[in-house]
């Protein structure tokens, strides 16, 4: 989702040739919020500590659409540390925020302004593949991120129409009670209502019907 | 564990001793016109050439080299043309509020009206090896604001000495090019024509 209260200096500094420009993430894992930029070094922005993480991050493409499906992309980490890894695979941050935000820097490489929550996502799936130490490549971790639209388009809730299912939601609600009943009767047997103003049918002896 | 080792004291013959820029160009084919994209992380990096090494001082190299294992261990690398700073460096300078980063550096403390850096001038913030990229004056308070060809990447704390001694100003590295180990291949008497490269690392 990008945020469209772009400050016009921002405007100015997205179109600039030489562009300075770095993302900064925030992500909520369980353990604590991680914030990350793609520069390097300890940078504050809006308050908040970020990281440098240079090279070693990575973003997918950042795609947008005009109709209510989500837009997913990918957040990369090579990772060097087996320790680091064996602590990001105990984290479950499914469903958990990930903010991204776009920042300007000038040619002091001071902090001019920047499009914060360009991404207002979620973390939908995290997968960790191991490197190979000896040949110097560096395990991954990627974590997939998806828009709110995604959290949108699916079901509010599977709700059945069982009386277990009914306990479970409202405990002592009885309304569902003779779905079962009913449901495993033959039709014949069953109440039924006509659009004529009448509440059910019955044949009499005569073969004629009655009302 | 990475290890640091230093270069040992040699007499090179040519030595490369700057920052790299890490930017990147990328020019429309339809208008000409050129997109640069200007990224921080500028590095140092080294060259040092030797055209003659005496047998000692081949092995001097030799042992420094195998202590470096590659670019598994660091070295702590000088430049050896720079023997003078322009700068009078005069006074105790100090950095001037806390989380600078950047290419500027707001500094105080220097003796008051004066040229205290010059361009190409350096010093360590931290344990960063910075250039100064243009003649930074002292007011009458003793204040001066440093610019840097190289981008500070943490930021110092405040009131942290500046370092302007000429034999401390040494960046760590690593050896970028492990195969120039085969350039080590002297005779009875001498080492001739050794490149060695290296780069710095950040960690």
């Amino acid at each position: 989702m990008i945020e469209r209260a772009v400050t016009s200096a921002m405007i100015q500094a997205a179109k600039a040739t030489p562009s300075r420009l770095l993302a900064f993430f925030e992500l909520d894992f369980p353990s604590g919020w991680v914030r990350v930029h793609s520069g390097l070094g300890t940078r504050i922005y809006n308050g908040e500590s970020y990281i440098g993480i240079g090279e070693l991050g990575g973003m997918g493409t950042v795609t947008e659409n005009a109709s209510t499906s989500g837009n997913r992309t990918t957040l990369t980490l090579k990772v060097t540390d087996q320790s680091l890894l064996a602590e990001a695979m105990n984290e479950d941050p499914d469903g958990r925020d990930c903010f991204g935000h776009l920042v300007a820097f000038d040619e002091d490489r001071q902090i001019i302004d920047g499009a914060d929550y360009f991404i207002d996502a979620e973390m939908v799936d995290m997968t960790i593949k191991r490197g190979k130490q000896s040949a110097g490549v560096p395990a991954v971790i990627n974590i997939t991120i998806n828009d709110w639209l995604e959290r949108w388009a699916q079901p509010v809730e599977i709700i059945k129409t069982t009386d277990q299912a009914q306990q479970f939601l409202h405990p002592g609600d009885r309304f569902f009670d003779l779905v079962e009943i009913i449901a495993g009767s033959p039709l014949s047997s069953l109440p039924v209502k006509t659009n004529y103003g009448t509440t059910s049918t019955r044949t009499t002896k005569t073969g004629r019907y009655a009302r | 564990m990475t290890k640091i080792f230093d270069f040992p004291a040699l007499p090179a013959s040519k030595c490369l001793f700057v920052p790299m820029f890490n930017t990147q160009i990328s020019r429309s084919a339809f208008s000409g016109f050129d997109h640069v994209i200007e990224n921080p992380g500028e590095r140092w990096v080294i060259q040092y050439q030797f055209k003659v090494l005496t047998n000692a001082q081949g092995k001097l190299l030799k042992q420094h080299l195998s202590q470096l294992r590659g670019s598994v261990n660091q070295s702590r690398l000088y430049d050896t043309k720079f023997k003078t700073q322009a700068g009078t460096w005069a006074g105790v300078p100090r950095v001037a509020g806390a989380n600078q980063y950047g290419l500027i550096l707001e500094t105080d403390g220097w003796n008051a009206n004066q040229l205290v850096a010059a361009a190409m001038d350096r010093c360590l913030v931290g344990s960063q090896l910075m250039e100064i990229n243009e003649d930074c004056h002292s007011d009458e308070f003793g204040n001066a604001t440093l610019r840097f060809t190289n981008e500070l990447r943490e930021p110092p704390s405040d009131n942290e000495t500046l370092i302007s001694d000429t034999s401390a100003l040494k960046t760590i590295g690593r050896w970028s090019k492990p195969e120039q180990i085969q350039q080590l291949s002297g005779d009875a008497r001498v080492y001739r024509n050794i490149t060695l490269d290296f780069e710095e690392s950040f960690a």
